[in-house]
């Protein structure tokens, strides 16, 4: 029953031209922001000291 | 709007991610220049290894940054410059910002890295006799593939490579350097290619350069934010208290000196030439005294040859096109126990030749202490590595550097 009321609130925004451009741009926000997630991390960790036997 | 909503959403969501990366790089600039005093005596990684806590670092007035390798760190000690005026005992504090094995042409990426936040600023680069002899048998066996691995920053590379601030000629200078460590940049195709456009004079080499350059300058950026992004993560989860504890008082630098000294003794005490107990393992394999001269030639090649003379050269070539204001921090030779280990003085002052025939044309101080090299507490070995002695003549000299007073 929830997924048909939530199916019509985005089917009654997205036919809206304004609505349309909002739940785009927050769909491809939610990419970006999966992908730095994902990603975004670095790695700053560098070989630790290995004595070489001399 | 209606026509092109795919369009409108996208550009909403640059903007958006711009701004946001905008406010995060100030915010997270902020929040660094507030915490970094707090932050300097948990000797973060990140401040090795990353570039944002050092620029932090620059900014303020009473931290005096100590570049350098194996000769900062290897002897744990109070006397120790990032210890010794770890409470502003004369109104500042050193940052060491150095590990073993660390190679010039490490530092020259490390000074690259920071740019224009160099300009004007008093820092102070730490240089050992021992690290000209790297690789070489009897004398410092290090290997500087590992060395380079153990210390190696994408993101100073980066900086270095792409730094709007530095000639195409000095970078092509770092770039053959860094020719010569292959096994660890393979593993960034991009920079990789980067370093062969660079390393390169000729004309399709410069141009594909410059066509890169936007890609360079992107991925840069992007290593930067994740810089910001491990400090700003340490601060969220740490209650950090940006107030340190400041206790001003005077030195008293004869008895410190005494102090160090009978400790100095102390530590080294299974042998009779000065060399640290940790150390005295190295020297018992081999049976000293050696014969009096009898390793000359082997330290004159050994010292002569050294790459790092040139990527030291380097160095100073970046640190006066950035505007720094360095002082040159040398140790003296370790008169004493080359002798025993069969170089003649005579010809151990290669090295002191060798080292103001490199950096005196760029009129930077330098301090070789020369006069202390017959002292055999002053270093723990024959690479110079300091003693607790030896720091403290380091701590007199970087107070005095600090404060303006440093005599020619």
């Amino acid at each position: 029953m929830w997924i048909k009321r939530l199916t019509n609130f985005f089917t009654t925004i997205y036919t809206n031209p304004t609505g349309r451009v909002v739940l785009l741009t927050l769909y491809y926000l939610a990419i970006i922001a999966g992908l730095i997630l994902m990603y975004g991390r670095g790695n700053f960790t560098t070989p630790k000291f290995v004595y070489q036997g001399f | 709007m209606s026509r092109t909503p795919h369009l409108t959403a996208a550009l909403i969501s640059i903007f958006t991610l711009l701004a946001a990366v905008i406010g995060f790089n100030y915010y997270a600039q902020a929040l660094e220049r507030r915490d970094v005093n707090a932050l300097i005596p948990l000797n973060l990684a990140q401040m090795e290894n990353g570039v944002a806590l050092q620029r932090a670092a620059l900014q303020k007035p009473d931290i005096l940054m100590v570049y350098g390798s194996s000769e900062l760190t290897l002897v744990s000690t109070p006397y120790q410059a990032n210890q010794f005026f770890s409470k502003y005992p004369t109104g500042f504090t050193v940052v060491d910002v150095a590990s073993l094995g660390v190679l010039s042409v490490t530092l020259a990426q490390e000074f690259a890295a920071l740019g224009p936040d160099l300009r004007g600023k008093k820092i102070v680069l730490s240089i050992m006799p021992g690290s000209f002899f790297l690789n070489k048998k009897y004398f410092i066996e290090n290997n500087p593939e590992h060395d380079f691995a153990m210390n190696f920053s994408r993101l100073r590379t980066y900086e270095a490579l792409f730094s709007p601030y530095l000639s195409f000629g000095i970078k092509n200078e770092i770039s053959q350097s860094l020719s010569d460590f292959r096994s660890t940049i393979r593993s960034d195709p991009f920079l990789t290619f980067a370093i062969d456009q660079t390393s390169s004079t000729s004309i399709n080499h410069h141009i594909m350069y410059y066509l890169i350059w936007p890609l360079g300058e992107l991925q840069t950026e992007i290593l930067r934010l994740q810089d910001h992004f491990e400090v700003i993560l340490y601060i969220w989860t740490h209650a950090i208290d940006p107030n340190v504890q400041k206790v001003p008082q005077s030195i008293d630098w004869n008895a410190t000196h005494q102090n160090a000294l009978a400790e100095q003794i102390k530590n080294t005490s299974t042998n009779p030439y000065g060399v640290e107990n940790f150390m005295w393992w190295y020297f018992d394999r081999i049976s000293l005294p050696e014969p009096t001269g009898s390793n000359d030639d082997l330290y004159k090649r050994t010292l002569l040859n050294s790459q790092e003379w040139t990527d030291f050269k380097i160095l100073l070539i970046v640190l006066q096109q950035l505007g720094a204001k360095p002082l040159i921090l040398s140790r003296p030779l370790n008169v004493p126990l080359w002798e025993v280990m069969g170089v003649t003085e005579n010809t151990q002052d290669i090295f002191y030749d060798k080292l103001h025939s490199v950096a005196d044309p760029f009129k930077m101080p330098l301090v070789d202490f020369r006069q202390y090299d017959h002292d055999k507490y002053f270093s723990i070995d024959q690479g110079s590595h300091t003693s607790r002695d030896g720091w403290v003549y380091m701590d007199q000299i970087l107070d005095a550097y600090y404060h303006g007073q440093l005599q020619p």
